[in-house]
């Protein structure tokens, strides 16, 4: 065979080979999907979406990792701008909903949730399902919801004198068991709150204020959502309770030390439940979970992330519902959450959950008493300014009431003016 | 027919080899320019609203957070900008006499400079870190109190200050040492003859004769210094207490966490007027005062 007729097949070969691989992918619907874990944990959820390729041949979906949810939001602006360039699929965080939502390109998924291929919405934690239901339609569908809850050290419990299987259930307990677990000759922490003060991203702050006042029994905005009301004596008793903590008793530290738990410098930690999965690794049969402690009431502020279909063809929009719905089916669910305390979003998907790992159990009793941040999209401005005037109690700069009006004030003034700007 | 020059035909053909950049340039640049005054203009989030003229630009100038920022960001500017140029001065003296192992010393002092901001931030994040950060370690060693630094509404503004000094004193020594070995020589032998003294030297001869340098990294320096952001970004976020929060990293969050494009495009020109103002004024009053 001579050697020019040996490059002419190989060429021919490799041609064929790339029509062909282009004409498969051309019989499948692709779709682009934006996410932010990737390679980080749970390691799963790339393997999760494999499996959804190669189980669903007519589909392909092109996962693209971005590292966080503001820069997926980010993008998507630039994108949502230009008209061009969005996916089929975003997972987006849970307060940033409403911002997609208003951009017109989300689409409503109530046709698929109620359609033939649909799903039971009801199975669903109420407070999420609520929370992607904006002006009449379902904008989102929850994947993975989390909560702020309680952790703590068995064996600093022990050393104390406290009962190494029982958290504190409220404020006055906490209160108690801090000072008692409080050593600071040992360098020892009574009590830390990790999504606080010291963190750079305001909304930290923000949504572990608005537990101290659902937890009082107060409201933070009205029912419409046009204004804010916390500047009630339930928010001032929030406040007032932080204050006591740091200063007064003095468990509470205003700038935690890195690590502080992890290193067992501190006993108990107020902190999202996604962190969960790491606290397991690094204390294993030491780490206890509890509910959040209620005031007057038990409520925790509900997180997590949540699906959206963006505008496009029928058939891509199709194709994203089908990926959706297999994404919040309860294998996948389940594989998500459970090694990585990532809450499942489904109430028919909680038993396997807890089953799996008993420690959960806290952070799904807590969901019954979830309460959600505004659905609006100026959630945002209105959490930063939450958050520089509690922050200004925190460092005594303010009076709690007068820090709590002023926010009030500005926060309503902002939202009236984006009222009328929308009329 | 028109008769063309010589001249005339070979200024066509440069024109013609600028023709991609100037294209480029004024699609990436001037364009961006236009339209981001045209969106100041109006009440944009996400999708244009109404038009409001000059309605963002009297809502900056009413704000307290933005003048928050502009205090910070001129506190900011001034006092790393002035180390910067004593330091860089300083450091440039030292290294400009015949020292054993003195290329080492500048390529030491300069290896900063080309390290990419955010991950000098990330570095001196944990370097600041009040529990196991190097600096407090180093004050502990000294029998001085730790400080909270990053976290410190106090020491937060400071900690960025020193970073960005440690950062670009380097970059400020490499000028200045190449506007000294620029002095002839001659000057200061003259100057010894006539039995002046090393600060008369370095007053009369060596700090005028350095007036361009100085002037040149004042500009450049309080130029790039007022746009800072990467640093605020990485390690304080704008706190604690908006005490961080400098004009460039406000109106990046007014624009992309709260999508309020008019308004951050205002601040952005009023930023751009406030460098060109600096610069204009430096420019006449080193016309007219010059130590």
């Amino acid at each position: 065979m001579s050697r020019k007729f040996l490059a002419l097949s190989i060429c021919v070969l490799l041609v064929c080979g790339l029509i062909l691989s282009q004409a498969s992918l051309a019989k499948k619907t692709t779709i682009t999907y934006w996410e932010l874990y990737g390679p980080k944990a749970p390691t799963s959820y790339g393997k999760i979406i494999e499996e959804f390729n190669r189980t669903h041949p007519e589909i392909y979906v092109n996962d693209q990792f971005l590292p966080s949810h503001t820069e997926i939001l980010q993008k998507f602006l630039a994108t949502a701008i230009a008209k061009v360039g969005y996916p089929e699929l975003i997972l987006s965080d849970i307060c940033f909903v409403p911002l997609y939502a208003d951009t017109g390109i989300p689409i409503d998924m109530m046709p698929f949730i109620e359609g033939p291929n649909g799903v039971d919405l009801n199975d669903w934690f109420a407070v999420l399902r609520d929370f992607g239901h904006i002006k009449g339609k379902q904008y989102s569908l929850a994947q993975t919801t989390n909560n702020i809850a309680l952790f703590y050290n068995k064996e600093l419990f022990k050393e104390a004198g406290l009962n190494p299987e029982e958290a504190p259930k409220n404020w006055d307990e906490l209160t108690l068991y801090a000072q008692k677990l409080n050593k600071p000759e040992q360098g020892q922490w009574g009590v830390v709150e990790y999504e606080w003060v010291h963190k750079p991203y305001f909304e930290s702050l923000s949504w572990r204020f608005q537990t101290l006042v659902w937890q009082s029994k107060g409201r933070v905005w009205n029912p419409d959502y046009s204004k804010v009301v916390f500047n009630s004596k339930e928010g001032v008793e929030g406040l007032q309770w932080w204050l006591d903590l740091v200063y007064k008793y003095k468990v509470l530290p205003l700038n935690p030390p890195e690590h502080v738990f992890e290193s067992e410098k501190a006993a108990i930690l107020i902190d999202g439940t996604w962190a969960a999965g790491s606290y397991i690794e690094i204390l294993g049969d030491k780490l206890g979970t509890g509910m959040l402690p209620g005031n007057k009431v038990f409520a925790t502020n509900i997180g997590g992330e949540h699906l959206m279909i963006c505008d496009s063809s029928p058939e891509k929009e199709e194709a994203s519902w089908i990926f959706a719905k297999w994404m919040t089916s309860k294998k996948p669910i389940l594989q998500m959450c459970i090694d990585s305390g990532r809450l499942p979003p489904r109430k028919s998907t909680v038993a396997e959950f807890v089953e799996e790992n008993p420690l959960w159990e806290p952070f799904m009793e807590l969901m019954k008493y979830g309460e959600h941040r505004a659905p609006i999209p100026q959630y945002g401005k209105a959490s930063e300014i939450i958050h520089g005037y509690v922050e200004r109690v925190l460092y005594r700069k303010m009076d709690p009431q007068e820090a709590l009006d002023e926010a009030v004030t500005d926060i309503n003034e902002m939202l009236a003016k984006a009222a009328a700007r929308s009329e | 027919m028109f008769k063309i020059s010589n001249r005339a035909r070979e200024n066509i053909w440069g024109y013609l080899f600028i023709l991609p950049s100037g294209v480029a340039l004024s699609i990436f640049y001037l364009f961006s320019i236009g339209f981001s005054f045209y969106v100041s203009l109006y009440d944009w989030m996400i999708k244009r609203g109404s038009f409001i003229g000059i309605g963002n630009y009297m809502i900056a100038l009413t704000s307290p957070d933005f003048w928050n920022a502009v205090k910070n960001t001129v506190l900011f500017t001034f006092l790393t900008v002035g180390m910067q140029l004593i330091l860089g001065l300083i450091t440039a003296l030292l290294l400009n006499r015949s020292l054993r192992g003195k290329t080492l010393f500048r390529a030491v002092f300069f290896l900063p400079c080309i390290i990419p901001s955010v991950i000098l931030g990330i570095i001196w994040r944990w370097m600041y870190s009040p529990q196991y950060g190097l600096v407090n370690f180093f004050l502990q060693l000294l029998r001085l109190n730790p400080l909270g630094w990053l976290r410190d509404p106090t020491w937060a503004l400071p900690a960025l200050i020193f970073m960005s000094v440690w950062q670009w004193i380097g970059y400020h020594m490499i000028i200045y040492l190449a506007g000294l070995q620029g002095i002839p020589e001659q000057l200061y032998e003259a100057a010894k003859i006539d039995g002046a003294t090393g600060w008369s030297c370095f007053r009369h001869i060596t700090w005028p004769l350095l007036r361009p340098a100085t002037m040149f990294l004042v500009i450049v320096s309080i130029i790039n210094t007022f746009q800072i952001f990467d640093q605020v970004y990485v390690m304080t976020g704008g706190g604690p207490m908006g005490n961080t929060s400098v004009l460039v990293y406000y109106l990046w969050k007014e624009a992309f966490h709260f999508f309020k494009l008019g308004y951050a495009s205002a601040v952005a020109w009023l930023v751009f007027l406030m460098i060109f103002a600096f610069t204009l004024f430096q420019l006449k009053f080193a016309k007219v005062a010059w130590w």
